[in-house]
């Protein structure tokens, strides 16, 4: 097996367990504070301003977060 | 009814503390789902009435779990302040130093290139970041952001060979200084050479035969670039958005917009999103679309050649200098699928992209574009003396495209959470990237959270990226595209940082995030980066202080209507004590120090003050004196005038009542500073010339003088009583901030623009309130004393006295109207530097300037009074009750100002409060 096909592996196993159904109840540890999409959006928004002022990837992904550098 | 299940977060039972969590996020779904379907079976019967309760919250929880999206926040209603601050390490820069020797009546001078001194600071830039989101029922939301990032330093402007003799020069700091980088443009191409291959060569060494007089050049190869670097000014860049969202059961909509401002640069943009959920939520679409409309405004550089924009991208306009404008449009859409893979996975995907039009380069970026001539030496040709500085040039279209995969999971035994992220980013300027992220977070217990992360980025570089560019015609140079600028070079960058929380009782949320970023060559995934002498590293350090309001709410005891069972805390009587602070009648917004809080309170409050200057000048009594200052009476020929000002000034208010008679308050404040000019006819007409490029704006701003009280109750009557406050403000601002004004010229800023007084001063107040009925009234006398006769900088501002009487008229149990009159007497600037406030040229050549009236101490302070005009708005009940907003428009009615000084417009200020 090359490491590529392990990797495709990985990932469709990944894929499979999403399709095991996960009862309501059952997802408490998925609505912790530790499992938030981002622990604090302010400090996420903080971030990928200065990311996105200092690489030229920066800005791509990130639809919608508005214009202006206030840098150089 | 909603709070119902919240019970479970405040009694403490051992085994449902960690449903905390999922409870408050409950909670709010619950509201937003009224009549959720009861789940189809559970796997254990219900034994008893709490594990009943559990399980409905697990439910609960479930049904509240959010997209992985970029969107906005759907949670708890919540307002929130960051403040940031970020600096980069000073650039390594390179220029060419000599050696001499003589031997044999040969003298040998040796070329060499080395690292030179970089005087100039780095980049730095103070941020802030306010928010607030509010649901205004079930389903509706509606939230706000307002971002400001103050910044300042020098900048990397193009890139030469170490050995151009580019010179370098700067005026950085009021004081002369040689070191750091202006470039001298002339002779950019003087002593360089190509071989056929192309590669740049340059004079090394220079023999020269003392007694034939016979000279020998040995060239070599011209390989350490440098970074050539300019300064720039402080500037402020402002943003305003807002965002209103709509939630139905399995789906969410969210429309927003805003603008950011620059001098410079102005932004708006708008954008729609939302999301779909499927599969009773285990798997969740998002979606969103955005267009921003940018304008650039900017002024062009002196000496860069700006001939071979196309006119198709620019237009330029002369206004004291020559302004290039310019528009780009952005679409941007994105696509996400988030799918829970297991009771403690969620695993996403997700594709953007993102096309952009127009004006794409930066105004303030160059290249170094060196015309081979037509004369050689020994083979290799003669880099042509016509050789010039251009601005950068991008093609006008550009495609991006991201790809993005992340996958989080719960780490049960640990009570942690790991989310690991990849990034892979196409354009079709030529760049590939890649962003590999790990965060770990982790729950230390006792409401503190540590979240470590690591980041690491790489990029090829731009198809058009090059240090300099060869040139085989005379101008304009033929290329489509060239660009100097490093973010379109090949590097890697790795960062890593922490953020640690600590959540407090009552919904308090303090944050404090660090995070260093190491820009290197040689990181470049799989080699190949574009040079070293790029290398830069950056840390950025924040503090965010959240207030949820929802979880503040909660804890009220009204909402609670009895159900705490005795154990654990009970909280306090939020609503009543809300009762006993607005008791004695609404306080106009701009008086500090106007009411006290009983024993055991605290209180986070933001005060919002902004003063404004017109564009029109005023002696003494006499006003209505146009903008060109150069009018008689103000008995200087100044090369400026100013045509308005603005100041912002932002506090926070934290207040603690150890006792009924003594309040303690602590008051930081950040200020911006926005003043705009005009050019006289002794200016234009003067040594600098129109067109010379001069700017016609200053800003300045950064934290201010923290204030530090304490208030002390004099007497209580009831419904009337007189208290006092004594306090000082510490030195905390800024006071030697200064302006690059042009290439060559820079100077202090003035008094008013700089952030603090630069001394300890001392500011008492007395202040007497009263109430009856709907009706109140209240007076105060204040002051601020300078207690040093001069701070560093050698000047003192003047002491102020305040007197101030008002009364109040409540309408209903929400609104009040105040109206106040207020006298204000204030001295003059003290100015003991002998040099005073001055202007610096290049070379370090000083003149005393004429510069605009707001330079002299002499025209500072003088006899004002004002009439106020404010608005209270009180939430009587309902999941804000408590919060209070005042507003106070200071409208003057009287002015004799001390010499000069433009004409007063008014003051607005806006206060926010809530105790807890």
């Amino acid at each position: 097996m090359t490491s590529k096909q392990l990797i495709i592996c990985g990932i469709a196993s990944l894929f499979l367990a999403a399709c095991s159904e996960v009862q309501p109840w059952q997802r408490g540890n998925l609505a912790k504070d530790v499992m938030a999409p981002e622990i604090s959006p302010a400090q996420a928004s903080l971030r990928q301003h200065n990311y996105s002022s200092r690489e030229a990837a920066g800005a791509g992904g990130s639809a919608a977060s508005g214009g202006g550098c206030g840098c150089n | 009814m909603r709070m119902k299940h919240c019970k479970l977060l405040t009694t403490g039972l051992p085994k449902l503390k960690a449903l905390a969590a999922a409870c408050r996020q409950a909670l709010t779904e619950r509201a937003r789902a009224p009549h959720p379907p009861k789940p189809a079976a559970t796997s254990k019967p219900a034994a008893s009435g709490k594990k009943k309760a559990a399980f409905r919250a697990l439910y609960l929880s479930a049904l509240a779990l959010p997209g992985m999206t970029a969107l906005a926040d759907d949670g708890d209603d919540d307002v929130g302040l960051q403040v940031n601050h970020y600096e980069e390490s000073k650039r390594t820069i390179y220029g060419l130093t000599t050696s001499g020797a003589t031997n044999n009546h040969i003298s040998t001078s040796n070329n060499q290139a080395s690292q030179v001194s970089n005087g100039f600071t780095p980049i730095t830039v103070e941020g802030q970041h306010a928010w607030g989101n509010f649901h205004y029922d079930d389903r509706t939301r509606l939230g706000f952001n307002f971002v400001q990032d103050l910044w300042s330093g020098a900048t990397p402007q193009l890139i030469a060979p170490a050995v151009t003799g580019l010179q370098f020069t700067s005026t950085e700091r009021y004081s002369s200084t040689h070191s750091g980088a202006t470039p001298a443009y002339d002779q950019a191409g003087s002593g360089y050479f190509v071989n056929s291959h192309d590669q740049l060569f340059y004079e090394k060494q220079n023999q020269i035969n003392q007694i034939t007089g016979q000279t020998m050049t040995k060239l070599a190869p011209a390989t350490q670039m440098t970074e050539v670097l300019s300064y720039a000014s402080p500037e402020i860049r402002s943003q305003g958005d807002a965002h209103f969202g709509y939630d139905w059961d399995r789906a969410s909509l969210d429309i927003g917009g805003g603008v950011s401002n620059e001098h410079d640069y102005l932004s708006s943009f708008g954008n729609v999103g939302g999301r779909f959920y499927f599969n009773q939520k285990q798997t969740t679409l998002n979606y969103g679309v955005s267009y921003t409309n940018s304008r650039t405004h900017a002024l062009e550089f002196d000496r860069v050649s700006f001939a071979d924009i196309p006119s198709n991208q620019v237009e330029k306009t002369q206004n004291s200098g020559t302004y290039i404008n310019a528009n780009r449009e952005d679409w941007a859409l994105n696509l996400g699928l988030s799918q829970v893979t297991g009771k403690n996975g969620l695993l996403s995907a997700g594709f953007s992209y993102t096309n952009s039009n127009g004006f794409l380069a930066n105004p303030y970026k160059a290249v170094l574009d060196l015309v081979i001539g037509p004369e050689t030496l020994a083979g290799y040709r003669a880099i042509s003396p016509n050789s010039m500085i251009l601005q950068e040039k991008r093609p006008n279209l550009r495609n991006q495209f991201t790809w993005n995969a992340s996958y989080q999971h719960y780490i049960e035994p640990l009570d942690g959470a790991a989310k690991l992220n990849y990034n892979f980013f196409h354009d079709d300027w030529g760049i590939n990237a890649h962003t590999f992220e790990l965060e770990y977070r982790q729950n230390l217990g006792a409401g503190w959270m540590l979240t470590p992360r690591a980041r690491y980025y790489s990029q090829t570089a731009a198809t058009f990226f090059g240090p300099y560019f060869l040139d085989l015609n005379t101008s304009p140079y033929s290329n489509n595209a060239y660009s100097s600028d490093q973010r379109l070079a090949a590097y890697g960058t790795l960062s890593g940082g922490a953020v640690l929380s600590r959540d407090f009782a009552k919904g308090l949320r303090l944050e404090l995030g660090y995070e260093y970023y190491s820009h290197r060559s040689d990181l470049t995934l799989g080699g190949g980066g574009s040079g070293d002498y790029m290398d830069f590293n950056y840390y950025v350090a924040n503090a965010t202080l959240r207030a949820d309001l929802t979880k503040l709410a909660q804890v009220g005891g009204v909402v609670m209507d009895g159900m705490f069972d005795g154990e654990g805390m009970r909280p306090m009587d939020h609503a009543a004590h809300m009762a006993r602070m607005q008791h004695g009648g609404a306080i106009p917004a701009a008086i500090m120090f106007g009411e006290m809080m009983p024993k055991g309170e605290y209180m986070l409050g933001y005060r919002f003050l902004q003063q404004n200057w017109g564009n029109g000048y005023q002696i003494g009594q006499q006003g209505g004196l146009n903008a060109a200052c150069t009018h008689a009476a103000s008995k200087n020929a100044y090369m400026m005038c100013n045509t308005g000002m603005t100041m912002n000034m932002q506090m926070l208010n934290f207040m603690y009542a150890p006792t009924d008679w003594l309040n303690l308050m602590l008051m930081p404040q950040y200020m911006t500073m926005n003043m705009n000019m005009y050019n006289t006819p002794a200016m234009i007409g003067g040594a600098m010339g129109q067109g010379s490029g001069m700017r016609d704006w200053e800003s300045n701003g950064g934290f201010g003088d923290t204030g530090a009280y304490a208030m002390l109750k004099l007497w209580d009557g009831g419904d009337q009583k007189l208290f006092t406050s004594q306090g000082f403000t510490a030195p905390t601002g800024a006071i030697r901030a200064w302006d690059q004004l042009d290439v060559d010229m820079a100077h202090l800023l003035p008094y008013d623009m700089q952030n603090g007084s630069g001394t300890w001063d001392w500011n008492p107040s007395l202040t007497y309130t009263g109430k009856y009925d709907a009706v109140s009234w209240g007076a105060q006398l204040q002051g601020t004393l300078r207690m040093q006769k001069e701070n560093y900088m050698h000047w003192r501002q003047g002491d102020i006295f305040q007197a101030t009487a008002w009364g109040g008229y409540q309408w209903n149990d929400w609104l009040t109207n105040t109206l106040r009159v207020n006298y204000t007497k204030q001295g003059s600037i003290s100015d003991y530097s002998k040099g005073g406030n001055f202007i610096l040229m290049q070379g370090g050549g000083m003149m005393k300037p004429f510069v605009m009236p707001d330079i002299f101490a002499q025209n500072y302070g003088g006899t004002f009074v004002d009439a106020g005009f404010g608005l209270t708005l009180s939430v009587p009940k309902g999941t804000f009750a408590g919060n209070r907003v005042s507003a106070e428009w200071l409208q003057p009615m009287y002015t004799n100002f001390n010499g000069y000084q433009l004409e007063r417009i008014g003051t607005l200020a806006i206060t926010w409060g809530y105790m807890f």
